[in-house]
């Protein structure tokens, strides 16, 4: 196909193209049977996103020993639907666990008393808790016969993979915070509740959280947290720059730096932070001393660190999106956004990919590795004001300057979910680690939240609304605690918000109280787990797939250099039989048979297939049919006459 | 010949008359080999000769082997002849049996026969292998030999290539623990003179080194003595032992015992002791050494921090005991121990009450001094006792200043964009300060009105901007509905007018459902068409108008003129947003271009300003092949672009492992991340722990077959 091909035989040619893809490797030999209209092959699905089915159990399911089920049973009736429901759950045990129960079985577990624990082996873990920690599978594994080595490691690596699951959901245990909630009397707006009551509902800890800075000297201020969550920096418009460990108040450092400030950011750690000033980005360290100036990136407007791939991100008046490692004080990718001024941005910390709000409405998604942008959505009729993306990466909010709100999935998609009409719009969004949505209009910021854990607020009522002293000119939900920071023209507000900060926090990777010797360690650990720019991608997961394209191309050259495919099957010959029977004609339809048998055999799988997804199909359908009906109200005659 | 034969004949039976023998076959055989044929010529001259022979014939008959006489008939004749042929025959019949008798064994020819087949049948004697192959031959042998034997092995090997983790030695061999008297009396040399004592006692009694539980002496001695006193001893020695054992035990457990209370009164109670054991026998000799003791107790107390507020646990509950009565009590019970510590002990133990009194004078201090350093060092903490004054106090105070300020700021570039967007604000909260009771979507209608008194007023005071935006909605609401009609290609226009009316005053609701009901009736273009709203589509609900943002009224020209532009600005812009979009995803799927190869004047009369004809361009057109569909082809409002990261590419496996067919397998192999960042420590220990382990210190023999 890479040969031009002669004059006239163009049509020709591309029904060609249409019908024969070129041979993947799996492949094996090109027969005529390969043809086939449908891949064989199905792709595993997202595991993010999609469900996942639970197919291929290669493993004996481990049971529930007798003795407990005859227990069960003997219980009473009336329990009976409650215990047929339980049963239905399948109970997971790791699969080493099993294995001295059922000695027990044979030889039952004695005791120095002679009592029998009523419950012996592992608890179990329900399914649900299992599935959280699961990486999905292929169906592709089941269908296809496999070596016995390849068997092996599959089995293997699918009960590796069960096991640390379970292990993973039993330690779940072990988060034993859980995250507060706001709760209205009886048809109470939460809204209406304002922060003085919250301050005087809780604890004094908690309500020593809440508090005003009054620095209306220095400007709007930005503000950002350490990601601990226990070290605040604080940016005014005018210079003013300030960090300190905003739970004890205890003051790290505060200079004014004399020249516009237009973001402040931290970089890994408390001790070092960069300012956007007017002319260059600064970096200084926790004293307020100048440690580098860096000329490279000039009219920053806008700073995100990639915590993971110590990267501070830039985005300037200039329309260039700069990325610089602060580990090497490198700069490793300098892009042109070509969309004019840049004073929109968020990072997605799933997968460390920055989103670009533009004028002309469009938000787009850059990696280091890639010139263009990975990603361009269309979001609003006016230009993007603020975006923010959820800790899970799922979804993204938008506010434009058409005054709408939206939330956007980002799993592929890239559709709009909800959106939502404010009389100002918002100038500042902010996503909290559990998945709240704070926006600030004017003095005004609401916080959404609501429809549970993994899923996006809904932005019909505000969870929390509350009124600052200025306007709105930096939002951020601090990590680890339940506490939105608002920068505004009079300085800084601590609100409290129950239920915004994940209560339990890793110890090892983000611990709030840690030792000054404990921020050391963890810095080496970081640095020597610092991830390469190259490796941001949409989906982080692609790296652990196979380079398809790179290996067809290998094969491809190997069979030209050797002149035949080393791992082709064989082609079928026949077998020398005696009494005439080995003839040539015999012989060419022996072989004819097995081609056909062969052609068979794909055929009929790939029907199997069809059916099957339109069997789906149809059942999507039939759900949907049931739901709507079910859901809808009977129509009457007298709807015509309806207003 | 014919006629010479009977003559020959009868001339032998003549000599058979004379010669007692005669051999049949062989004189046959002899006389016809001697005799050819030609007899004309020794008719006579050979005659004696041939006597001679029928003589040496005769006498080699003699020798009684061949007895029987055989006559040769000369002569066909009825009767037989006298001599040798018998005449029994003749009566007789002749069987079958008895002629096939004589031809057996008598065919000469079968025995050539014979030897011939013999000789056809044996093969050649083949030579001897050559050495390198017998050895080859030997060794295939041994092979088959030592791999049938080996079989025995495949169990063992699969286990061990499958098992997850080999320790070495495979085998725990169980060590032997000696008891140390064994390991130690061999080569032990009582060196100290205790040792010595010991050792001497030790074999004197001939205590036994295991097990002491009566030496041979005390053996003796119970045999010695009666039997209730022996067992009366015995009651003794057990008890004690008894007791011993108990004792060991009490102390044992105590000394675990982590409370540091009970330590301390275990200590208390223990210099109690002490000290009445001292009152009751006082010596000038214990008396100084106790007093020496609490001079060292000084010393070392002087030296240390432990009974002062400087300690990490003291200055912990320094910061608790503003609140806590008992933290308190405990501070106050630390001073006082250090300070009786460290006072010189000529003074008498007994005065506690100077000390209490001293005490309530330093407390006191101390307590203010925290107090001190907390308020000091943390600005906060003091507002925190009453953030609402302070909140109150905070937007009141500063409003003065802030409006001076704001001045300033407007020298700034940078401001100018949220200055703009305030006075938008501002404007748009009068209006809803007036119609608080009106819905969201009034707001855009109030929004043009506005734009349009603007305008007017721009125009009669001056035509300072120069962009047409401010200009066009001086008109009203026809002009800028005609002018995105200009702009924008049909499709596109159609989908912008309802969004404009809205703005314009309409019901955002019905213009939202308008684009979708034409797409429906232009299915030719439906892909374009319905989808490029669908992200304006979505039902957009109310704003509470509790939670709507205050607006001070603050009137400034320069402000106007931003706000103005501002409002322009979100009044247009949606117009070619969406056709911009539109284009450049068009651009991002035409990457692959066609390909001509017509050639110009080919086929057709030349000459200068030939054009070629569009039906031959289409012939001659050739479309690069369809790749695979675009990710974002049934997404309108979504660029994906397409190109490979060719460096994160670098990163990834670009082989199929040896057990794996197809990508999807090892992919499945490598899902389950191996890292503790996402594993519980034993998981991470399991999987990550090392398949060959060996001990240390011990032999790694050879695997051996055991049954």
């Amino acid at each position: 196909m890479e040969a031009a091909p002669k004059p006239g035989s163009g049509a020709r040619i591309k029904a060609q193209g249409k019908k024969q893809k070129p041979p993947r490797y799996w492949e094996g030999e090109t027969d005529g049977a390969n043809t086939l209209p449908s891949n064989p092959f199905i792709a595993p699905s997202p595991s993010r996103g999609n469900k996942r089915k639970r197919e291929d159990r290669s493993q004996p399911k481990p049971q529930v020993p007798k003795k407990r089920k005859q227990i069960q049973e003997l219980k009473s009736k009336k329990n009976q639907k409650h215990l047929r429901t339980k049963q239905n759950q399948k109970n997971l045990r790791l699969k080493k666990d099993l294995r001295p129960n059922e000695k027990e079985e044979i030889r039952p577990s004695q005791t120095l008393s002679g009592a029998q624990d009523p419950f012996p082996g592992p608890a179990p873990v329900s399914e649900n808790a299992v599935n959280k920690f699961r990486r999905g599978n292929s169906k592709f594994l089941k269908k296809h016969s496999l070596k016995l080595v390849t068997k092996y490691k599959l089995k293997a690596a699918v009960s590796e993979e069960e096991e640390t699951s379970v292990r993973a959901a039993r330690a779940e245990l072990l988060l034993s915070e859980e995250p507060g909630f706001l709760e209205g009397e009886d048809g109470e707006d939460t809204a209406t509740i304002c922060q003085s009551d919250i301050v005087e509902a809780v604890d004094i800890a908690s309500a020593a959280k809440h508090f005003d800075l009054n620095l209306h000297q220095f400007g709007p201020y930005r503000l950002n947290y350490s990601r601990t969550g226990r070290h605040l920096a604080l940016g005014g418009r005018r210079g003013h720059v300030a960090t300190f460990d905003w739970i004890t108040k205890k003051l790290m450092c505060e200079i004014n730096v004399m020249e516009a400030v237009r973001d402040i950011r931290f970089l890994h750690s408390e001790t070092l932070f960069a300012v956007a000033q007017k002319r260059w980005l600064h970096v200084y360290d926790n004293q307020g001393i100048e440690l580098h100036c860096v000329r490279r990136c000039d009219r920053v407007t806008r700073l995100e660190f990639l915590p993971f791939h110590f990267l501070l991100a830039t985005a300037s008046e200039t329309g260039f999106l700069t990325y610089l490692d602060v580990s090497v004080g490198k700069i490793v990718a300098s892009l042109t956004a070509r969309a004019g001024r840049l004073d929109v941005m968020t990072q997605n910390p799933h997968n460390a990919v920055i989103h670009l709000g533009h004028s002309n409405g469009t938000v787009s998604l850059w990696c280091p590795a890639m010139k263009e942008p990975l990603v361009k959505i269309l979001c609003h009729r006016g230009g993007v004001r603020a975006v923010a993306v959820d800790s899970s990466g799922t979804y993204m909010a938008t506010s434009g300057l058409d005054h709408q709100v939206k939330i956007f999935d980002l799993r592929g998609k890239y559709q709009p979910l909800t959106s939502r009409a404010l009389p100002q719009g918002a100038g500042h969004l902010a996503f909290s680690q559990r998945g709240l949505l704070a926006g600030g209009m004017g003095d005004v910021v609401s916080i959404w939240g609501g429809q549970g854990q993994g899923n996006f607020p809904s932005l019909d009522q505000p969870y929390l609304t509350h009124r600052l002293p200025g306007h709105v000119h930096g939002l951020q939900f601090c990590p680890f605690e339940d506490v939105l920071g608002a920068g505004h023209n009079r300085g800084f507000t601590s609100i409290l918000v129950p239920g915004a900060g994940e209560p339990n926090f890793d110890g090892l990777e983000s611990n709030p109280y840690r030792s000054r010797k404990q921020r050391q360690e963890w810095e080496v650990k970081a640095l020597m787990e610092k991830i390469p720019a190259e490796l941001i991608d949409l989906d982080p997961r692609n790296l652990g797939e196979i380079d398809v394209i790179s290996l067809e191309q290998k094969k491809k050259e190997q069979i030209e250099r050797l002149g035949f495919d080393p791992e082709a099957k064989a082609p079928f010959q026949p077998k020398q039989k005696k009494k005439g029977r080995s003839s040539t004609a015999n012989l060419v339809k022996r072989k004819t048979k097995v081609k056909d048998q062969e052609h068979r055999e794909k055929i009929r799988q790939s029907l199997q297939q069809q059916q099957k997804k339109k069997q789906e199909q149809q059942q999507n359908k039939n759900n949907k049919l049931k739901t709507s009906q079910s859901t809808g109200p009977r129509p009457s005659a007298l709807d015509r006459f309806k207003r | 010949m014919n006629d010479q034969l009977p003559a020959k004949m009868n001339r032998m039976l003549a000599m058979q008359s004379s010669f007692l023998a005669l051999q049949k076959g062989e004189e046959v055989v002899n006389f016809l080999n001697n005799y050819p044929v030609s007899a004309s010529e020794d008719e006579e001259g050979s005659d004696g000769e041939r006597k001679h022979l029928q003589l040496l014939a005769a006498i080699n008959g003699l020798d009684g082997r061949d007895r029987q006489k055989w006559a040769e008939r000369s002569e066909a004749s009825q009767q037989v002849s006298e001599f040798s042929i018998s005449t029994e025959g003749v009566e007789e019949k002749l069987t079958l049996s008895e002629l096939l008798d004589h031809i057996k064994p008598s065919s000469s020819l079968a025995k050539v026969k014979r030897q011939l087949k013999k000789v056809k049948n044996k093969k050649s004697v083949e030579l001897l292998l050559s050495k390198e192959d017998t050895e080859q031959i030997f060794r295939e042998a041994a092979y088959n030999k030592t791999s049938q034997t080996m079989t025995k092995w495949d169990p063992v090997v699969l286990k061990n290539r499958r098992a997850e983790q080999l320790v070495f030695p495979l085998e725990d061999k169980q060590v032997q623990i000696a008891p140390n008297e064994e390991v130690f009396v061999g080569n032990w040399k009582a060196r100290s003179p205790l040792e010595q004592e010991i050792f001497s006692l030790l074999h004197k009694n001939h205590q036994p080194p295991k097990d002491p539980l009566l030496t041979p002496v005390e053996k003796a001695s119970l045999k010695a003595m009666s039997l209730e006193e022996a067992k009366q001893r015995r009651a003794e020695l057990q008890r004690a032992r008894a007791l011993q054992s108990y004792y060991e035990f009490r102390a044992r457990r105590q000394k675990k015992i982590k409370s540091k209370k009970f330590h301390q009164m275990l200590k208390k109670k223990k210099a109690k002791e002490a000290l009445r054991q001292m009152k009751g026998t006082v010596t000038p000799h214990a008396s100084l050494e106790e007093l020496e003791k609490r001079e060292v107790a000084r010393m070392t107390e002087r030296m240390s921090l432990s009974h002062q507020s400087k300690g990490k646990w003291a200055k912990r509950r320094a910061a608790m005991a503003k609140y806590d009565q008992k933290t308190r009590k405990e501070i106050q019970d630390q001073l006082a121990r250090n300070k009786e510590l460290t006072q010189k002990p000529r003074m008498p133990p007994d005065s506690e009450q100077e000390e209490d009194a001293e005490e309530c004078q330093l407390i006191p201090q101390v307590m203010d001094e925290i107090k001190m350093s907390t308020e000091s060092s943390n600005p906060w903490m003091q507002r925190n006792c009453d953030p609402h004054a302070e909140v109150s106090k905070g937007p009141q105070q500063p409003s003065k200043a802030v409006a001076s300020e704001e001045s300033e700021t407007e020298e700034e570039k940078v401001v100018a964009e949220l200055e703009e967007s305030k006075a938008l604000r501002k404007r748009v909260g009068v209006l809803l300060e007036s119609q608080k009771q009106r819905s969201v979507f009034t707001e855009p209608r109030s929004l043009s009105e506005k734009i349009k008194k603007k305008a007017r007023r721009d125009r009669k005071q001056s035509e300072r901007s120069a962009t047409t935006a401010p200009k066009e909605p001086i008109q009203g609401e026809e002009l800028p509905q005609d002018e995105v009609e200009i702009e924008t290609p049909g499709i596109e226009s159609a989908q912008d007018q309802p969004f404009l009316k809205s703005l314009a005053g309409g019901q955002p609701q019905q213009s939202l459902q308008s684009p979708t009901e034409q797409s429906s009736s232009s299915k030719t273009k439906k892909e374009m068409v319905i989808n490029p709203l669908a992200n304006f589509t979505l039902k957009s609900q109310k704003a509470s108008a509790s939670s709507l943002p205050t607006l001070v009224e603050e009137e400034d020209i320069s402000d106007e003129v931003a706000a103005q532009k501002q409002i322009i600005k979100e009044a247009f812009a949606g117009d070619d947003i969406i056709a911009d979009f539109l284009k450049e995803k068009q651009e991002a799927k035409e990457v692959s271009k066609a390909m001509t190869l017509s050639l110009p004047g080919w086929g057709v009369w030349g000459g200068p300003g030939l054009e070629m004809r569009t039906s031959k361009k289409c012939r001659f057109l050739i479309k690069s092949p369809d790749g695979p569909p675009r990710k974002d082809k049934s997404l309108p409002d979504v660029i994906i672009h397409e190109k490979r990261n060719i460096q994160a590419a670098a990163h990834k496996v670009n082989i199929l492992p040896f057990p794996f067919s197809h990508h999807l397998q090892f992919e499945r192999t490598v899902q389950t991340p191996v890292g503790s960042t996402w594993n519980t420590p034993r998981a991470f220990q399991e999987m990550t722990a090392p398949r060959v382990v060996v001990k240390q210190g011990y032999i790694i023999e050879p695997i051996k077959w055991r049954i």
